[in-house]
């Protein structure tokens, strides 16, 4: 029964219990929404009727665009699932409040402007919020199957949520309707909580990661700017935003004719939450039953054509009959025709626009078109009903004018979307990862199959993928030939494609690609053979014990995918003992070499995809294999089981020249369980040093909290490179994971330690008596002193530099890293009004309490270091206070510049230095003593 | 035999590694090998694998292909400075054309050293960049 419901749905196993909460979740917060909205309209009209509703559409586009710009700005501060709960108890308590305030009958007209303001924007934020959740809880590909499901969970939300005002309006009353948003909210909060530890958190963190790249290489170009450069997207502004007016001039008309014949506050509550959920209704059948076709055999510019119509046909209903009826029929036309048809054709619109564009375009036009057309419609219904005196039928007269410029904008947007749709094909800049794509209108299909027939294995590529869900049979003959093409890839595609389709006709095709040198294409050959041959599994059986080894390896690989992705698979062929049946056979014969590293390598790749924890021994042999590929294999393969009992292996890795990279990755992979043993290391200074120098770069890939406070408990590293290492680390994390938290007190106290540095490396390149040592009479080769003093010199200037870079670094760590990188590489140039622009700049960014240290430095002001300087002149002198350095390569500088000026006065110091752990620092003391002794 | 600091001091003059740091370059010499050769030695032929670059500290090297002469290093000029970046077999053979002093560089201990410093890396990538961009303004006039 539940297969059957999940074949029915396309709902793959282990996703069931994602989509019920999903889906729970979103019908829940939009029968809020649809409790709240009646609501709200009832008591604004009630108490004002609808001369004021003009007003309330300004007052909402107003402080909607505050809203939304101040929410975008500190919304991606915040970890997605703490600002979900913060919202949505907010929103709890707001409910809570107005409650309260009904209650005790505040009836005062600013209240119920608030409210009305409020429930627009409980709109916006809940759904958009839900719909981000979305996003890290399914992959674009679940997304693009399962987000017409979970969409009917809100308009299913809708229809109940507005069925339920109408029948409890009239039983407890309309105030008292707030409690059952509350309750509904408070489970959306236990759903969210629940859909997060489900695996919402990892993909977050990982996307995070993946969309801060991307968002680097966006452009920030002012959109007024994108609208002048794309005429088609100048078009999709237009036509959105002439939506946004009409609709508000729609709104007016129901809620006047409604209102004035309702006049009971709780009827007319009831009357717009049925009519709401009829809406909903209609909306619903519209997507079910017309909004595909339409799309498919009208195409995407025509099916925009409904809309419009549809209103039309209202406002000359009102104009010749201006009763309830036209006024539902307007309102209907308006909102099931906008959530379906106009919705899905507007998406299709932007799609071939460029990702950058569309990103861009699509946040500009969402809010600032939407709040600039909302607050043009209110001005426009004071103007024409209060200053004009329009009546409620004489509206619609302006609503044809309107509508008429809507009919003009999508017939010529029309040419424009085609157009950009060739180029993006052409360009392959169409987003795959877009989960509205759909290349089901006939006039883009013709494009892109007549691409499908050129010699650009790239672009073959990746219209295949473009078409990876769509359904056609004019796909067949392409499918057909492109099976035998000579690209692996595109072979490797096809397979995949038809192996969902379950094409049974390629089945001759696919029984040659077993031999295909590709190994990669025998395994899909086989899955395809497995998944659609009668005899599949019996098949699949022969293959696994064939005589041929890269037969037989990818029968196994495709059997170990099918393990992982099929539970029926899993009852029929246990993969431990396919797993063991490969290698008896392996033990039979005698191999080469290269044909037992290969065999290796796919017995590592088997226990990584099926992470059998029985296998975890054999992989941890492959680890210690002789081989370097099958090591590299074992490597990639222990991080994805994540067993503890690799840890130690994959550590010692990490200064394995050619294996680093996959250990660093592997260990990676263990997120939390590797800090403790990475801490370790880290903190062990008689740990291999080199092996505590990639310690860093690990913690760099594991963005959570405890990695990033492992890294400042690190921060006082006395070794300057381990020191720059974890800070480099710490920076990679605030730059990939913005949300975590990076402990201001402990920046602020390593800010102060490295200007101190700073300071007193400022005062040595500024004695003078230290860089005129050379002259020094007692001196034979002064041309070798003078090298000498310059090297030291040379040295200083990069720990100067050094301590410059680890001090914006710090900064990096609390402002935003791209400004402080900016600000380093303008206050490092030769170009003195960089320089000058840069300190400006850090003047009006920085707190008071680092400008003081921070301003002085950017102007290399030595003056401020005169206490450091007094206090080193008191002690015994430059050189003893270099070689005191716990900097090794400084200590060499400094004895090697002692022995060549000949200043016999440190052969004490140095000779200290004979005990020192660093051989390059012995060498160079053992010559400083013999070059003093023969000068003597 | 030379010191960690008299080879930095000789590796600065180097022109591949002017744009390198003194402490990167601390840790190239110390993967330099320091040998000597007799005159009329080949250090080696033309034909042979590339696997290492030579810094010329004392004395000269005459590069040539059968009799003919394409250059003589001399003191403070690297030769064979194409084998850290390319597997191609030497085209010239090196002969000492006096008793000389080089500093040899394996080309995989060098690669071993770039992959943890990506400093020197850059550094060179700065100096042949520089080299190229002189080339093609040379080319322009």
């Amino acid at each position: 029964m539940i297969k059957l419901v999940r074949k029915l749905l396309n709902i793959n196993e282990g996703e069931g219990l994602k989509v019920l909460l999903m889906f729970s979740y979103i019908f829940l917060a939009i029968a809020s929404l649809l409790i709240v909205k009646p609501v709200r309209n009832s008591l604004f009209l009630s108490y004002f009727g609808v001369e004021k509703l003009p007003y309330a559409f300004i007052i909402v586009a107003v402080v909607a665009a505050v809203f939304t710009n101040f929410y975008s700005r500190y919304a991606k501060k915040i970890r997605l699932n703490i600002l979900i709960l913060y919202t949505t108890l907010s929103s709890i308590i707001i409910l809570i409040v107005f409650w309260l305030l009904l209650y005790i009958n505040i009836n005062k007209g600013w209240f119920y402007y608030i409210i009305y303001v409020w429930v627009a924007l409980f709109g916006v934020i809940t759904t958009s919020q839900f719909w981000l959740l979305a996003n890290y809880v399914f992959n674009a590909r679940q997304a693009k199957r399962l987000f017409g499901l979970i969409g009917a969970g809100a308009i299913s939300g809708g229809i109940f949520g507005g069925y339920l005002t109408k029948f409890l309006a009239p039983v407890v009353g309309t105030n008292n309707l707030f409690f059952f948003c509350v309750v509904f909210l408070l489970i959306c909060i236990v759903i969210m909580r629940k859909v997060w530890k489900q695996g919402a958190r990892k993909t977050y963190t990982e996307r995070i990661h993946q969309e801060k790249r991307i968002r680097r290489k966006l452009t920030s170009e002012k959109p007024f700017e994108l609208l002048q450069k794309s005429q088609h997207l100048t078009y999709i502004a237009a036509i959105v935003g002439i939506g946004v007016i009409v609709a508000n001039l729609v709104d007016y008309q129901f809620s006047a004719i409604a209102s004035s014949i309702i006049t009971d506050k709780d009827k007319l509550t009831a009357f717009f939450g049925f009519w709401l959920s009829n809406l909903s209704v209609a909306s619903l059948l519209i997507q079910l039953l017309l909004t595909g076709r339409s799309l498919k055999i009208f195409g995407v510019t025509t099916s925009l054509f409904f809309l419009p119509f549809g209103i039309l046909i209202g406002a000359l209903s009102i104009i010749f009959d201006p009763r309830l009826w036209s006024a539902v029929f307007i309102k209907v036309c308006d909102g099931s025709f906008k959530q379906s048809i106009h919705k899905a054709g507007l998406e299709l619109l932007a799609l071939p626009l460029p990702t950058t564009l569309k990103n861009q375009g699509k946040a500009f036009i969402d809010v600032f078109i939407d709040s600039l057309a909302t607050g043009i419609g209110g001005i426009l219904l004071i103007i024409f009903t209060q200053q004009l005196g329009f009546s409620v039928r004489q509206i619609s007269f302006v609503l044809i004018v309107f509508i008429v410029i809507w009919f003009y904008l999508i017939k010529a947007v029309k040419e424009e979307y085609i157009n950009s749709f060739r180029t993006a094909i052409e360009k392959r800049s169409i987003d795959l990862q877009d989960q509205y794509i759909n290349i089901q209108e006939a006039s883009v299909l013709d494009n892109i199959l007549k691409l499908l027939e050129g010699n650009n294995e790239r672009q073959i590529l990746y219209i295949l993928q473009l078409v990876e869900d769509v359904k056609n049979e004019r796909l067949i003959p392409y499918f057909k030939k492109l099976i035998n093409h000579p690209s692996h890839e595109i072979k490797i595609q096809i397979l995949r494609m038809i192996r969902n389709d379950e094409q049974k006709d390629f089945m001759k095709e696919v029984r040659e690609l077993i031999h295909d040198p590709n190994l990669y294409v025998k395994v899909e050959a086989i899955r395809f053979i497995y998944s659609t041959s009668i005899d599949g599994k019996l098949e699949l059986e022969k293959l696994l014990v064939d005589e041929n080894i890269n037969i037989r390896s990818a029968a196994l690989l495709a059997a170990t995918y099918e393990h992982r992705e099929n539970r029926e698979f899993r009852k029929t062929f246990p993969i431990k003992n396919l797993f063991d049946q490969f290698v008896d056979k392996f033990s039979e014969t005698s191999y080469e070499l290269k044909d037992i590293v290969f065999m290796k390598v796919i017995l590592a790749k088997v226990i990584g995809i099926s992470k059998v924890e029985k296998l975890y021994p054999f992989l941890k042999n492959l680890l210690l294999d002789d081989s370097i590929d099958v090591v590299r294999e074992a490597t990639m393969n222990a991080g994805s089981t994540r067993h503890k009992m690799f840890i130690p292996i994959l550590m010692q890795y990490l200064i394995a020249h050619e294996i680093r990279k996959y250990a660093r990755n592997a260990l990676a992979e263990y997120e939390n369980d590797a800090i403790a043993p990475l801490k370790n290391i880290l903190e062990n200074e008689n740990e291999d040093y080199q092996l505590r120098l990639a310690i860093p770069k690990v913690l760099a890939l594991i963005g959570t909290q405890q990695s990033v406070n492992l890294l400042l408990d690190n921060l006082a590293q006395e070794d300057l490179t381990l020191r720059f290492q974890i800070l480099r680390a710490l920076n990679r994390l605030r730059t990939n994971f913005p949300y975590l938290k990076f402990g201001e007190n402990r920046i602020r106290n390593s800010i102060l330690r490295e200007t101190k540095i700073f300071g007193k490396i400022c005062f040595y390149l500024s004695n003078k008596d230290l860089f005129e040592i050379y002259k020094n009479k007692n001196i034979q080769d002064t041309e070798r002193a003078k090298k000498a003093v310059d090297l030291l010199f040379s040295l200083l200037n990069e720990r100067l530099d050094n301590t410059l870079s680890r001090i914006f670094r710090l900064l990096g760590l609390k402002y935003s890293p791209a400004d402080m990188y900016n600000a380093y590489r303008a206050i490092t140039s030769n170009k003195p009004d960089l320089r000058a622009n840069a300190v400006e700049f850090l003047e009006n960014i920085l707190d008071p309490n680092l400008k003081r240290i921070i301003i002085p430095i950017t102007e290399y002001s030595t003056n401020t270091y005169s206490a450091e300087e007094n206090r080193l002149k008191q002690k015994n002198g430059i050189f003893v206070e270099l070689l005191k350095e716990n900097d090794t390569w400084l200590k060499v500088c400094t004895i090697f510049c002692i022995a060549e000026t000949n200043l016999k006065d440190y052969e004490s110091e140095i000779r200290k230095l004979m005990r020192d752990q660093d051989t390059t620092v012995k060498e160079t003391a053992e010559y400083a003593l013999k070059r003093l002794k023969n000068r003597s | 035999m030379l010191t960690i600091v008299e080879k930095v001091l000789f590796l600065q003059e180097v022109d591949i590694f002017e744009n390198t740091k003194t402490e990167d370059l601390s840790h190239i010499a110390a993967i330099t090998d320091e040998i000597s050769v007799k005159t009329d030695t080949d250090i080696y032929n033309a034909g042979d694998v590339s696997d290492s670059m030579y810094l010329v500290i004392e004395g000269k090297v005459r590069l040539h292909h059968n009799e003919r002469q394409v250059m003589i290093a001399q003191v403070k000029d690297a030769f064979g400075t194409w084998a850290l970046f390319d597997d191609e077999p030497r085209v010239v053979t090196a002969t000492a054309l006096e008793d000389s002093v080089l500093l040899k560089i394996n080309r995989e201990d060098f690669y071993d050293l770039l992959a943890d410093h990506l400093q020197i890396t850059l550094g060179i990538m700065k100096t042949l960049s520089k080299r190229l961009r002189s080339l093609v303004n040379r080319v322009r006039r």
